[in-house]
C-alpha cells in the first residue's frame, strides 16, 4: 500500500530539514547550501505543479553530480565532515523525489540522524536547546505524513493538529527519556573510531616558532576548565604545563623548537610517582576539550591520578588515546617540588644544551658576554632576564615578521614580540653559556568564576616560557616575558596588551570583548557557569560519572539494582503515559430528566420492563402501555412529552414539572405491578 | 515426497487458519455494533516502526563511539517517543463506536458500497483505513471528531447470492506516527440480500420456449376488460391509475382489470429444464427484471413456492428474495 505524500506534510518537511541543515552548516562544505536550495526551490515548484517530477534519467544525472561533488570535495579521504556531506546529500535529493509516504519516513529518519551527528561538532547548550526545536519538528513532520487534506482551508487545522500531537508526544516522553539517560548502563566505545574530524584543531602544536603562538591569541576557544578542590594557588602561578620543547631547528633561517623524544619514556598510573597529600600540594580536576593529541595540562610537580594517563620524566602528563573526546581527568600537583635536582643524565644533558652552531652569531656573542660578566648560573640568568628590561623590549601581538637568525633581530634590532620570541631567544642564550634549558609551552593564567569556582582557560591564554636546570635546583622557570610585560601574567592578555594592539582581532562577535561592560561581564559569567553545570553533568556523564553515581546510591550490587530500577521506573512511567492518553475525558453532566429515566428504568428492569437498547420512544411507550393498560393514557402522556422535550423546539424549561412527572409515573407502575398477582 | 511434504503443510495451514478463525470469532464475535476496546484492538510496529528502531540502533552505536551524552539523549527521546507512540495509536481506535447502517441489497458480482455508521465518543479519530479481510478493494480512509457521527461507504463485490454475509472489515490506523500498525477485524452483519446475477435474454417468451412446453405455459394474455376503480395501492403501475378522476380531484384511484388481464406472463423454472440451477436462477432474475422494467404483470414459479403474479416493487423484491434464498437452508421467510 502505498500512500501518496500529503501535501501539508510537505511544509513541515522543508522546514525541518532546512532546520537540521543550519548548524550542520558551518561544519561542511558551502557548496551544499546551493544543493540545499536548489533542492527546496526544485521541490517547491514540483509542489505548485511548475515542474514535473524528475524523470530516473534526470535522477541519475543528479545523483552521479551529486555523488561526485561529495568525493571531489572530500578529496576521496574519509572522514567525519565527509561522511555527513555525503549523508546530507543523500537526503537532500531524496527530498526531491518525495512522492510517498515512504520516502517522507525516509529523509525524516535521515534528518535525525544528520540531527544526531550535528552533535558531534557542537554539545554546547544552545545547540542542544535549538534541537528541542528540530526534534519538535521533525516529529510534527512524521504526524503530518499521516494527516489527510480534505480542503484547501484545511492547512492551518492540520499545521495546528500536528504540532500539538507532537509536543504532546515528545512531553509524555521525558521522563522515559531521563530515567534511561541516568540508569542505562553506559558502555566505553565498542571500537576504535576512524572517522574523525578533518579540521585541524586550534591549539599548541608541537613545533614553535617565535610568532606561533600570536595566532593562537586571536582565538576565544575554550581549551580547558579547572576545578581545585580546595583553595587554588595564586593565580600568577597557573603555568599549565603542555609541551617541553628541547630540540633546537632552523627552518627557512627561523628558529623552531620542538620535543627531542627523549622523556618518551612513559610511567603508567599508578605505577608512577605520586606527591604525599600535604600542605603546598594540590589536587584538581580538569576538563579538557578535544584537542586530536595525547597531551594533557597540569601545573609543575604533575602526578597521574587516574588510569590511562602516564608521566613522563619530563613533568608532563599523557593520555594513552588521542583526545577526540572531550576528557575529564584528575590531577595532583606538587608546584614547589625539586625536579632532577640530582643532576641531569647525560643524553637529557646533551638534548637540553643542543644548538644549531652557525646560527644567530650576535645573540650567541651576547650570551657569551654575559656569561663572563657573571660567575654563577643564577646570576647569568638574572642577568639576561635584565637584558630585557634594560633595554625596553615591548610585548606586543604584531610584532615585525623577522627572517634570517630572528633571534638576533628580535634580541637587537625589534625588540618587540610575543612570549615565543622571549622564551625562544632566552633559551637560545641560556644554551649558549652552556646552562641546560627549554622551551615549556603551555597556558597561562584563565579566568575564574566567582561563583562556580571553577577556572576557564581559553586559547588567548596560550604561552611559552622557559625551564633552566641549575645545579642543586633542578629544573627552574623563568618567564622572560614577565620582566617585560608583569601584567601579562598577573591580568592575562586582555589587560595587558598596548594601546595599539586589539584583543581578539577579527573577532567581533565575541562576548569576551565586551567584558567592560559591568552588566554584560556578569551575563557572560554567569552563562559561563551555566555551560560549566552543563559540561559537568550532562555532557561528562559518562561510564565512570555514571558507576560512582549508582554505587552512591543502590550500594552494593549497583549495576543489577539499578537495572531492575530501570525497568520497575520505565513501567510506572509507561503507566503513567497511558494513563493520561486514554483517561477517559469528562462525563456529560446527566439532566435531571436523565437521572429519573434511569431510576424509572432500573425499577422496571425488575419486571423485564426496561428500555432495550435500540427501542425507539414509541416502540418503549408502546409495550409500556400494553403491559399497564390502566396506566396506558398516562403513560402515552407522559412519552409525548418526553419525545417534545428531546425533539421539540421548545419545552427544554419544563425540566422540573417533567422530573416530577416522571418520578410520580415511575411510584404509580411500581405500585401497579406490585398489586398485581405475581 | 515433495508433494506429501507440500500436502502435509497445506493441511497444517488449514488447520492454523480454522484454529484463527475460531479463534479469532471467539474474541471479536459477529455484532451489529461494537465499541473498539482492548478485546479488539490489535497493534504490532510497522514496517516503518522497525526501520526507526534501526535509525534507533544506529544513533545509540554513535553515541558509544563517540562517548557523546546528547546523542545518547537524543536515542533515549526517541526512544521512549516510540514507545509512547504505540498508546497513542491504540488510542486512535479504542473507543470508536462502529454499527451496521441501512440494509443494503444488490445483485450477486455486483460493487456496492456498504454502510456502516461510526461515532466517536470520547475523542477524534484520524486516519481510518477500512477494508475487507478477504477482498484487495480500495481503501476507504476517513477521520472523525468528537462526537460526531457519520457513515462510510465502503465498496464491496458481492459474492453468492443468499443472504448478505460480508467478510470481516479490517480497520486499521498507523496515524499519528505510522510506527506502528493497529487494527481490527470486525464481522458486521450488515442486513441485506445478494440475488442472483440476473442474465438479460432478448426475448422472455422465446427463452422461456422449448419444443415440450405448452405454449401457452409461460404467455398469458387476459381479454383487457375493465371492470371498476378501486383505491391507488403502492406499486401500482402509473398506467393503471384514473387520471380523469384524479383531475376531478376524487383523488388518487386505480382502474381495475379483470383478473390483471394485462399482459400477463408466468416466469416458471420448470419451463426452464436441461439448464443448471444457479443458471436457471439468473434467467428467472433477468426475467423478473425484465417484465417489471416492460410493466407487465408476472408471477414466480419455483419448485418451493410460486408467487402469484402482480406486479410493483414490492412484488419484485418478493420475487428476487424468493430467487435469492431458493435451496438456501436459511431461507424462513416470514
Amino acid at each position: 500500500m502505498t500512500k501518496d505524500f500529503p501535501r501539508s506534510a510537505l511544509v513541515w518537511l522543508l522546514v525541518s530539514i532546512t532546520s537540521v541543515m543550519i548548524p550542520l552548516q558551518m561544519h561542511i562544505p558551502l557548496w551544499t547550501s546551493l544543493v540545499f536550495i536548489l533542492v527546496v526551490a526544485w521541490r517547491w515548484l514540483m509542489h505548485l505543479g511548475r515542474l514535473p517530477f524528475p524523470t530516473t534519467m534526470i535522477k541519475i544525472i543528479v545523483v552521479t553530480l551529486g555523488i561526485s561533488a561529495v568525493i571531489i570535495s572530500t578529496k576521496g579521504r574519509f572522514h567525519l565532515e565527509g561522511a555527513t556531506t555525503f549523508i546530507l546529500v543523500a537526503s537532500l535529493l531524496k527530498v526531491l523525489e518525495i512522492k510517498t509516504q515512504r520516502d517522507g519516513y525516509i529523509v525524516i529518519f535521515l534528518s535525525f540522524f544528520l540531527l544526531g551527528v550535528s552533535f558531534l561538532y557542537d554539545q554546547g547548550i544552545l545547540a542542544a536547546l535549538y534541537s528541542l526545536i528540530v526534534v519538535w519538528l521533525l516529529i510534527s513532520a512524521l504526524v503530518g505524513l499521516h494527516q489527510t487534506l480534505h480542503r484547501e482551508n484545511e492547512y492551518k487545522q492540520l499545521f495546528s493538529a500536528a504540532g500539538k500531537t507532537s509536543v504532546q508526544v515528545l512531553a509524555l516522553s521525558l521522563p522515559i527519556m531521563l530515567v534511561l539517560f541516568i540508569l542505562f548502563p553506559r558502555l566505553g566505545p565498542l571500537w576504535s573510531l576512524n572517522l574523525q574530524s578533518s579540521k585541524a584543531k586550534t591549539g599548541l602544536s608541537e613545533e614553535m616558532s617565535p610568532g606561533d603562538i600570536a595566532e593562537l591569541s586571536k582565538s576565544d576557544e575554550l581549551v580547558f576548565r579547572v576545578t581545585f578542590d580546595k583553595q587554588p594557588p595564586a593565580a600568577d602561578t597557573w603555568y599549565w604545563r603542555g609541551l617541553v620543547l628541547d630540540r633546537f631547528k632552523i627552518k627557512n633561517g627561523r628558529a623552531v623548537w620542538s620535543s627531542s623524544g627523549v622523556f618518551d619514556q612513559i610511567d603508567w598510573y599508578p605505577q608512577s610517582w605520586q606527591p604525599e597529600m600535604q600542605e603546598g600540594v594540590y589536587d584538581y580536576r580538569i576538563t579538557q576539550e578535544a584537542s586530536d593529541h595525547k597531551w594533557l595540562f597540569g601545573l609543575r610537580g604533575v602526578a597521574a591520578m587516574e588510569s590511562g594517563i602516564g608521566m613522563k620524566e619530563n613533568d608532563l602528563i599523557t593520555s594513552n588515546k588521542k583526545l577526540y573526546q572531550r576528557k575529564e581527568y584528575r590531577v595532583r600537583s606538587q608546584p614547589t617540588i625539586a625536579i632532577a635536582d640530582q643532576g641531569l643524565r647525560p643524553f637529557v644533558r646533551n638534548q637540553s644544551l643542543q644548538l644549531v652552531d652557525s646560527s644567530n652569531p650576535k645573540s650567541r656573542l651576547l650570551a657569551q658576554q654575559i656569561m663572563l660578566e657573571n660567575t654563577s648560573d643564577q646570576a647569568r640568568v638574572d642577568s639576561a632576564l635584565n637584558y630585557y628590561q634594560a633595554n625596553n623590549f615591548v610585548y606586543t601581538l604584531k610584532p615585525i615578521p623577522m627572517q634570517e637568525n630572528d633571534i638576533d633581530s628580535f634580541l637587537f634590532d625589534n625588540r618587540a614580540g610575543f612570549c615565543a620570541h622571549f622564551s625562544s631567544s632566552f633559551v637560545f642564550m641560556m644554551r649558549s653559556m652552556n646552562i641546560p634549558a627549554r622551551v615549556v609551552s603551555g597556558y597561562q593564567g584563565g579566568e575564574i568564576n566567582p561563583e562556580s569556582g571553577h577556572i576557564t582557560v581559553r586559547q588567548y591564554d596560550a604561552h611559552a616560557w622557559a625551564e633552566v636546570w641549575l645545579e642543586g635546583k633542578g629544573w627552574v622557570s623563568v618567564d622572560p616575558t614577565a620582566e617585560v610585560a608583569p601584567q601579562r601574567i598577573r591580568l592575562g592578555l586582555r589587560d595587558s596588551l598596548p594601546d595599539g594592539d586589539e584583543f581578539l582581532p577579527g573577532n567581533n562577535f565575541s562576548l569576551i570583548k565586551l567584558s567592560n561592560f559591568q552588566l554584560l561581564n556578569d551575563l557572560r559569567l554567569r552563562l559561563d557557569e551555566l555551560n560549566y553545570l552543563w559540561h559537568q553533568s550532562v555532557l561528562n556523564f559518562n561510564k565512570d560519572k555514571q558507576g560512582s553515581m549508582l554505587k552512591d546510591w543502590f550500594g552494593r550490587e549497583a549495576l543489577k539494582k539499578s537495572l531492575y530500577w530501570l525497568a520497575g521506573l520505565f513501567c510506572a512511567f509507561l503507566l503513567l503515559v497511558s494513563a493520561i492518553l486514554l483517561w477517559p475525558g469528562r462525563k456529560k453532566k446527566r439532566t435531571q430528566i436523565e437521572k429519573s429515566l434511569d431510576s424509572l428504568n432500573n425499577k422496571l428492569s425488575r419486571y423485564g420492563l426496561n428500555r432495550k437498547e435500540h427501542e425507539g420512544l414509541n416502540d418503549y411507550s408502546q409495550r409500556l402501555q400494553a403491559n399497564f393498560p390502566h396506566e396506558a393514557a398516562s403513560i402515552q402522556r407522559l412519552f409525548d412529552q418526553l419525545q417534545q422535550h428531546y425533539y421539540g423546539d421548545q419545552g427544554v424549561g419544563d425540566e422540573p414539572n417533567l422530573t416530577k412527572f416522571i418520578k410520580q409515573m415511575s411510584k404509580r407502575l411500581t405500585k401497579d405491578r406490585s398489586n398485581r398477582p405475581q | 515426497m515433495i508433494n506429501t511434504f507440500q500436502q502435509s503443510k497445506q493441511k497444517v495451514e488449514q488447520r492454523l487458519n480454522k484454529r484463527w478463525r475460531s479463534w479469532i470469532n471467539r474474541r471479536i464475535p459477529a455484532s451489529n455494533e461494537i465499541t473498539l476496546s482492548q478485546r479488539s484492538i490489535f497493534i504490532v510496529p510497522s514496517k516503518t516502526g522497525w526501520l526507526f528502531c534501526l535509525l534507533l540502533l544506529l544513533l545509540l552505536i554513535t553515541a558509544i563511539n563517540y562517548q557523546n551524552s546528547l546523542i545518547y539523549g537524543l536515542t533515549f527521546w526517541l526512544f521512549s517517543v516510540a514507545i509512547s507512540a504505540m498508546v497513542f495509536t491504540y488510542r486512535n481506535l479504542s473507543g470508536l463506536n462502529i454499527k451496521t447502517s441501512q440494509p443494503i441489497n444488490g445483485f450477486s458480482g455486483d460493487s456496492i458500497e456498504i454502510p456502516i455508521r461510526i461515532c466517536a465518543i470520547k475523542r477524534s479519530h484520524q486516519g481510518l483505513n477500512f477494508s475487507w479481510s478477504l477482498q484487495s478493494l480500495t481503501v476507504s480512509t476517513t477521520e472523525i471528531h468528537k462526537n460526531e457521527e457519520k457513515q462510510v461507504l465502503i465498496p464491496y463485490q458481492l459474492g453468492e447470492r443468499g443472504y448478505l454475509k460480508t467478510d470481516r472489515l479490517r480497520l486499521e490506523t498507523r496515524y499519528p506516527f505510522g510506527l506502528y500498525k493497529s487494527w481490527t477485524w470486525l464481522q458486521l452483519n450488515t442486513p441485506g440480500m445478494v440475488f442472483p446475477k440476473p442474465i438479460f435474454t432478448p426475448s422472455i417468451a422465446t427463452e422461456g420456449e422449448g419444443d415440450d412446453q405448452p405454449r401457452d405455459a409461460n404467455l398469458l394474455i387476459g381479454n383487457d376488460e375493465f371492470i371498476g376503480l378501486r383505491s391507488y395501492h403502492k406499486g401500482d403501475s402509473l398506467k393503471h391509475i384514473a387520471w380523469k378522476y384524479l383531475a376531478k380531484g376524487k383523488g388518487l384511484l386505480s382502474k381495475e382489470y379483470d383478473n390483471q388481464q394485462l399482459s400477463m406472463q408466468w416466469l416458471d423454472w420448470f419451463s426452464l429444464m436441461g439448464k443448471a440451477d444457479e443458471e436457471k436462477l439468473s434467467l428467472l432474475t433477468g426475467w423478473v427484471l425484465q417484465a417489471e422494467q416492460e410493466g407487465r404483470a408476472y408471477g414466480l414459479k419455483l419448485p418451493s413456492i410460486t408467487i402469484a403474479p402482480s406486479f410493483g416493487d414490492t412484488h419484485r423484491d418478493q420475487c428476487l428474495m424468493q430467487l435469492a434464498v431458493y435451496g438456501k437452508q436459511e431461507s424462513s421467510l416470514d
